[in-house]
């Protein structure tokens, strides 16, 4: 450790403030302390309602072991035992860091620099240390992107961090005489060639009711589309040929899907890449698209039929996935004329409530709960 | 799970509860009324008997208590007070109604269940006791839950 005694003074008369100080790695470390408990009669006391300060930058360093801290404050009798304590986390932290601390001077300069070269109204944000810098470039169509840029304190030597919303990682090859505003262009070349993707991605958007994802991001390269009859139509485009024929998957009763399945495959010669997706989908599969509701997600069409919910809510609180989004329909009972959508997971806890389900392996056999229908639901590994 | 232990309400329960209140409130049942309360697990109906049946001008109360799983498990749905005189009605409010028990299903709801009810009660002939009522009730005086009895449904006509 090599640090000298620590150094405790006394602040006032009745001994319930300290002064401590003491150094780790020759680095001086200062804390005062408060609150400290009256030496009880058989010696012990506890420090767990002491309060500490120090300075802004060592406490920036000891962001995040307040627990730690917590702890230990409980743990220790007396002063002295806490501070060595201290010491000895100090001496980690600052093992850890290998002093990182704060950039240099020229760091700031370079960096003003490259912002004056690119433009400072080309800056959508920048955090207060300037280690965090958004830029936005607009694309011809006038879309603007965000390009999220964390410098490291030793940058340029380390090539900073970057990211966007866009359907593939940049590579912007960081060397030797790489800069803020090479970067940036290498975004603008990547950002050109995505212009027809979200033209297509746009007109579908605008077209037709998207189930899924709720809010598409400009990286998104799936839809799901909604056709009627409790089914839908998920698609994967490639964002480098947007005009290419999809992936296409097909959700809901054999009944509805099946006829609008096998135009598909029998009209798609006719598909046009000249065309947009939206023209292409309504000639080939020469259906009507229904279109977008106020409140869709309530609609009775889409929603599960056992919990009435479009997102399934997780149940469980211990589970990793707690609070985000849930899973959406994604089982439709086969009967056409009922077609009912559910979750899988509501299916399989209805079948398991009845008596009357039959098991075989991992599949479960039962019925619908609208039109007692028999439906089979396969269980899905843990 | 019998209404002597009631746990709280999944949140599966609670959301789809919700959403079955809502649909209540914009279109309630004909001939019911849901008192308001700040409980979602149990709900208090007001029932009127139909005009031109034996129970025209009647009120009677629904307790609806739900299980902490619905709606895998059908509610427990009893009248209180003063029950309605009817040969599938017991004395202490129990209903003899198979979608209140085996024939349940998550495609049903309250609403739906309330318009079975008053159908049975349209439907009654004579204003009368189960003929086992007696029998019946003594076995139940515990306050057990009509979930926990084994019904067998033999008559569909009334």
């Amino acid at each position: 450790m090599g640090g000298k005694e620590p150094l405790l003074l006394p602040l006032d008369a009745d001994l319930t403030s300290y002064y401590a100080s003491f150094s780790v790695h020759d680095k001086e470390f200062s804390f005062r302390f408060f609150n400290l408990p009256h030496p009880s009669e058989d010696g012990r006391s506890s420090l767990k309602d002491v309060k500490m300060t120090c300075d802004p930058e060592n406490r920036q360093l000891l962001a995040g072991f307040d627990d730690i801290l917590q702890h230990r404050l409980k743990e220790c009798q007396d002063l002295p035992s806490f501070v060595l304590e201290l010491q000895d986390i100090l001496d980690d932290i600052s093992f850890a860091h290998v002093k990182l601390s704060l950039p240099s001077p020229n760091f700031y300069r370079r960096v003003i620099q490259e912002i004056d070269s690119i433009g400072w109204n080309n800056l959508a944000h920048v955090g207060a240390d300037l280690t965090q810098l958004k830029f936005r470039i607009f694309d011809h169509a006038g879309r603007e992107h965000i390009i999220e840029v964390a410098l490291a304190v030793n940058y340029p030597k380390v090539e900073p961090k970057a990211t966007a919303d866009m359907p593939c990682v940049v590579d912007f090859g960081w060397d030797e005489g790489a800069t803020l505003k090479t970067l940036l262009h290498h975004y603008e070349e990547a950002i050109l060639q995505y212009q027809d993707f979200w033209t297509i991605m746009e007109d579908l958007d605008k077209t037709f009711w998207i189930m899924e994802p709720e809010n598409p991001c400009r990286s998104d390269t799936f839809r799901r589309i909604a056709l009627g009859g409790h089914c839908s139509l998920s698609v994967t485009i490639d964002p480098l040929a947007p005009r290419s024929i999809p992936e296409c998957r097909f959700f809901g009763s054999d009944a509805t899907i099946t006829p609008i399945r096998s135009k598909l495959t029998s009209n798609i010669y006719k598909w046009n890449k000249a065309k947009l997706l939206t023209e292409n989908l309504i000639e080939i599969l020469d259906i009507v698209f229904p279109l977008p509701e106020v409140n869709a997600q309530d609609d009775i069409s889409v929603s599960c039929g056992i919990c009435y919910t479009f997102r399934l809510p997780d149940n469980d609180p211990t589970n990793k996935s707690f609070g985000k989004e849930g899973s959406i329909p994604d089982r439709a009972c086969d009967n056409g004329n009922c077609g009912r959508p559910f979750h899988t997971d509501c299916l399989v806890e209805w079948m398991r409530t009845i008596s009357t389900t039959r098991q075989s392996f991992d599949v479960l056999f039962g019925e619908c709960p609208y039109c007692s229908h028999p439906m089979a639901v396969k269980l899905r590994r843990a | 799970m019998s209404s002597s232990s009631p746990k709280g309400l999944s949140r599966i329960a609670a959301n789809r509860l919700h959403k079955e209140l809502k649909e209540w409130q914009m279109n309630p049942p004909a001939g019911f009324k849901h008192k308001v309360s700040d409980n979602l697990q149990r709900w208090i109906v007001e029932v009127n008997g139909a005009p031109n049946t034996l129970y025209e001008n009647e009120t009677y109360y629904l307790q609806v208590d739900f299980p902490e799983n619905y709606p895998m498990e059908a509610p427990q749905v009893i009248f209180t007070h003063n029950p309605p005189l009817h040969p599938h009605i017991y004395s202490n409010g129990h209903i003899c109604l198979d979608i209140l028990y085996d024939s349940w299903s998550p495609a049903m709801t309250v609403s739906s269940i309330c318009i079975s009810i008053l159908s049975m009660l349209s439907s009654s002939t004579e204003k009368a006791r189960p003929v086992d009522n007696d029998r019946y009730v003594r076995n139940c005086r515990n306050g057990k839950s009509p979930k926990e009895t084994r019904w067998w449904f033999h008559d569909d006509k009334v």
